[in-house]
Parts: C-alpha cells; structure tokens; sequence
C-alpha cells in the first residue's frame, strides 16, 4: 500500500539532506589526501601511529567535551559568550601547581580544591562583573568578557612570567596491578596522566549531567534557561541561580586544568587553545546544549589528532575549522541542536 | 490580604498605572476587568513583584512587599499565572510542577502534587510529555497546577481563558470556582467581563491606568458605564 501511495505524489525534486555534503566533503578531503592516508593506512609503522593518534585524540577530546560543557551551560542559562572560560581555566592551572609546589601534595588531590576556588572566582565575575550588562546587547557581555581574559592572562604573566612550567607525577610510570604505565598498545603509548584526564572528565561530565537533570537546583538552572521570567514566578532566585551556573561552568574548567596539568606545560597562554576549542565544540554540539558538546569535545579531539595526519607541517587546527566553518554552512544550529534541555 | 495604596508604575519612563488602589480580602474571588491596554496585566506583575511600583505601597497581609523580587512574594504565598504563561517549554509536565514547588519542603510537594492531579488528572497523565508540545488548553491547565504547586494563599491569574476554546473557557471558570473553594483567594484579570463578574464577589474598572470604579460583582454587571463599555450593551 505505502508503495502506491509514495508513487502518487510527484517529486520533481531529489531532497538531498544538507548534512550529506558533509560525507562529500570528507570523500573530497580523503581523496585529495590519497597520499598520506594509503601510507597510514598500508605500513605498519603507518598504522602505529594512526593508532597513537586515534587514542590521543579521543583520551583528549574527552577533556575539550568537559571544558566545552562548562562553557555551554554559561550559554545556555546565561546567554553571555564567555570569552574568558579559557583563561579561566589556565589560572586554574597556575592555583593547581602553586598548589602542588608548595605544599607537596599530589596534583590529582587539588580535584577537591582548585574547582572550588574557581567556583568562587567565577561566581563572583557574575555577580561584580557580568551581571549589570545582563539584558544589554550580546556584544557588551562579550567585550566585557574578552576583557577580562585578556586581563587574566597579562596579570598572570605579570605574576608569574612566559616561563613554561610543570608538575611531575612520579608515579606516572609505574606498574599499576597488571598494568604497566605508561600503557602500550598495538606500539602506541598512552601515558597515564591522559588515561586520567580522559576517565575523569567522563565522570565530572556525569555528575555535571545527574545534577542537572535530578536535583532541585539542576532543573531549576535549566528553567532558568527556558524562562527567567517563568522561574521568577515559581519562586527562584534567578539572579543567584545566574551566579551560581557561572561559577559551576568555571568550576568545570577548572577541574579540567587539573586534569590536563600533568601532561601540558603550563604558560600564561596556555588556555586559549582550549577556549577557541571550545567555541567550536559549542557550536558543533548545538549551542547551550550540554550533551552535545560533550560529543563535539571527543569528535574534535579526533578530528585535531587525525586530521594532523592528514596535513602533516600544517596546524593541528586546519583541520578543526574545516569542521568548524563546515558546521556552520551545513548544520548551524549544531549536530544535535541547541538548548539548555 | 492584599492593598494597593496610590501605586504608580510603569516600564522605562513610560508610566501605566496612575494612583491605582485596591484591596483584596481573604477569601474573595475578586475581579479587575478593563480593555486592553488598560494596565491590567500592568497590576498584576506590580503585585507579584516582577516590576517595582514608583510609587505608593504594594502591602500583602498589612507588610509592604513593593520593590521585593518575584521569588520574594511566592514566598509569602502570592503567586501569579502569566498571561503567556510562563511555562517551561523543554521541560517535562512533571518537571514544571516540581519547579511550582520549588519554595516549598519536599513533603508538601508530594501533598500539593496529589491536590493538582485530583484537579487535573490528564497532568498526571502526561507527566512524561515536554511541556511545549501540548495544547493551549493543556499549558492553561498546566499554567495553573505549577502555581498551585507553590501552595498559594492569593492566585493572581492574568487572563486566563485568554485563546482558548468556548468550551474549554468554561472550564477555566469552573476551576477558578473550584480554586475558590479550596480557600485561596483569586485577583482575576480578564477581558471576558460578562462571565467573570459573575464568578467573582468584587470587581474594579480599569481604564487608562486609573481605577475609578468598584463595587460587587452584581453592581458591576448592573452599572450603566460598565455594561456600556466593556459588556457591549
């Protein structure tokens, strides 16, 4: 019967879906790199290190999807573009191994300190800073912002100089049960700390995630975000639910300098890879949708890794802004749509 | 319960109520009928402290409340159905009227929620459903119940049968009665003058942002200058 049916109306038109240009587009790229793909793909050597950077990118994109969430949600409840989420996260990093140095304690076991530190830092940008220029043009948030993470970054360079520093995990290489760190595979080494990063943005992610959708104050940030004006009615303090979603979003990139710490050198400007990482996670995600950017964090994190592959000499972010501008042309409103749900 | 003294406001210069007075007893279902524009809904956010009078006093249970924010006033048991409705849209029924008891402790949710599902069952029906996808008739309804999820002492409804069905306005009027009975007590804003001056026990005339005239809401339906302008007789 549906056959019938489907023949009675006349389609004089092929609906392609837009999202295939995509699969064009990637055929294109392969092709147009037939070179270094069929080498990757042939050698064994080749295939090692096509295996290092699946692992990297994904163990890494799983902290860009943490970072991106944060900056999500201040989106999605907020509406404010928060140019500082990356330099917010690099004077994480600086609190964490300030921390660390001077006291001697673990950098893992800062988890516990440096996002509430941050969570108080950005709460309070919120409520001092951001605040008045809610409800004036998006731009006035956005200058505000940009200002304050140029600012983050000179104050810290002031502080503590272009000198690059680190931590050490000493038991970073050691063998752990059965396992030996840092762990082969298949000739690809993954090192501890990455594992870590990887494991535990997965699980700030969830418990950012059960908050969210379980508790009071989780749905009452994401009524916010629907309707202030309908949340104000039902007796939210939606100012204070404003400043606490800033310092949450804060707090999440925080933990995610923690985590990242142990294997990045640590430099004033450190963060705004992460923040123009960010942007296009967000975007790619769905702006203000949380889940999505969660998603976004890991395919960019492969797209980074593997399309450096594939453009060897060029920037690892080519390939990002391909997806970037791509995403914008075919999918604006992001892969899985927007929305602070 | 709650008094009007001389109030004035209006948004960014722009002024809407002019020396707007009146009470609101405990128990009263009490009307404020006026055309549009007239500065009803103007009232009503005044009251429920989504906007700030410029002057005069807002008083609820003889305390004044004029200039407090809205979660401020939901405490203090007044609470106010939207005309637009306000509703969560993204958000499930059952996630909108846990966010109506979002003042109160967790035990009165639980009571609060079997009083709004013994008004309204189908909301207990389509506690799963996105807000957003329901039907205007079922968003009034839902309107409601989230404001009666806050356990209310006096309901402020702003036009509440506003583009709905005739079938489903009377519905609408025979849950205000209900919500009456319940022992809160109502201010309603409506256009429908006839059927609400009917319902209510008072009502006031609101034209240009002046209130002039009062009276029961027999007198009202009664008055020359009312069945005139507003009942089209």
């Amino acid at each position: 019967m549906s056959r019938t049916e489907a023949t009675q109306t006349l389609r004089t038109r092929l609906d392609i879906p837009r999202w295939s240009w995509g699969v064009v587009v990637a055929v294109l790229v392969v092709v147009w790199r037939w070179a270094e793909v069929s080498e990757l793909a042939a050698s064994g050597p080749g295939r090692t290190i096509a295996l290092q950077a699946l692992l990297t990118g994904l163990l890494i994109g799983g902290v860009y999807g943490l970072v991106a969430m944060g900056l999500s949600l201040i989106f999605g409840v907020l509406e404010i573009i928060n140019f500082a989420h990356g330099a917010f996260l690099t004077l994480a990093m600086y609190v964490t191994w300030l921390i660390a140095t001077t006291t001697g304690i673990d950098p893992y076991l800062t988890l516990l300190i440096t996002p509430v530190i941050m969570f108080v830092v950005g709460a309070a940008v919120q409520r001092v800073v951001i605040s008045p220029a809610m409800g004036q043009p998006l731009e006035n948030q956005l200058l505000l912002t940009f200002a304050l993470a140029i600012l983050i970054e000179n104050a810290l360079l002031l502080v503590f100089a272009a000198n690059p520093r680190s931590v050490r995990i000493p038991w970073a290489s050691a063998a752990i049960g059965p396992l030996d760190f840092p762990l082969r595979l298949g000739g690809a080494i993954i090192e501890l700390p990455r594992i870590l990063a990887f494991l535990g943005g997965l699980v700030i992610a969830g418990g950012l995630f059960a908050f969210l959708n379980r508790t009071r104050t989780g749905t009452a940030i994401r009524a916010v975000g629907l309707n202030p004006t309908g949340a104000a009615l039902v007796g939210v303090p939606v100012g204070r639910i404003q400043v606490m979603t800033f310092g949450i979003g804060t707090a999440v990139a925080a933990a995610a300098g923690v985590l990242v710490l142990p294997f990045l050198t640590l430099e004033p400007t450190t963060g705004a890879q992460f923040n123009i990482l960010s942007f296009v996670i967000v975007v790619l995600g769905g702006l203000g949708n949380v889940g999505g950017a969660l998603v976004g964090g890991l395919l960019i994190g492969l797209t980074q890794e593997l399309g450096g592959l594939l453009f060897p000499g060029q920037s690892k972010l080519l390939p990002v802004f391909i997806i970037f501008i791509a995403t914008l042309f075919l999918k604006p409103e992001g892969l899985f749509g927007g929305g602070a749900e | 319960m709650l008094v009007l003294d001389t109030v004035d406001a209006g948004y960014d210069g722009l002024q809407v109520l002019h020396q707007v007075s009146l009470e609101v007893g405990t128990g009263e279902v009490v009307a404020l009928i006026g055309a549009n524009g007239a500065g009803k809904t103007t009232t009503l956010r005044t009251i429920a402290g989504l906007l700030a009078p410029t002057s005069g006093s807002v008083l609820v249970d003889d305390e004044p409340v004029g200039g407090l924010p809205g979660h401020e006033l939901v405490r203090r048991g007044v609470v106010m159905v939207a005309e637009n409705r306000e509703l969560f849209g993204g958000l499930s029924v059952r996630e909108n009227l846990f966010m109506g008891a979002f003042t109160r402790p967790a035990d009165d949710r639980r009571d609060a929620l079997a009083e709004v599902h013994d008004l309204f069952p189908l909301l207990a029906e389509r506690a799963d459903q996105r807000a957003d996808t329901m039907s205007g008739g079922q968003q009034q309804m839902l309107a409601i119940g989230r404001a009666l999820m806050a356990r209310p002492r006096l309901l402020l409804l702003d036009e509440p049968s506003m583009g709905l069905a005739p079938k489903l306005v009377a519905d609408v009027f025979a849950t205000i009665d209900h919500i009456r009975e319940l022992g809160i007590t109502v201010l309603l804003v409506e256009q429908n003058a006839q059927r609400t001056l009917e319902l209510a026990d008072r009502g006031y005339v609101i034209e240009s942002g002046e209130v002039n005239v009062s009276g029961t809401g027999a007198e009202l339906l009664d008055s020359d200058e009312v069945r005139r302008a507003y009942l089209g007789m």
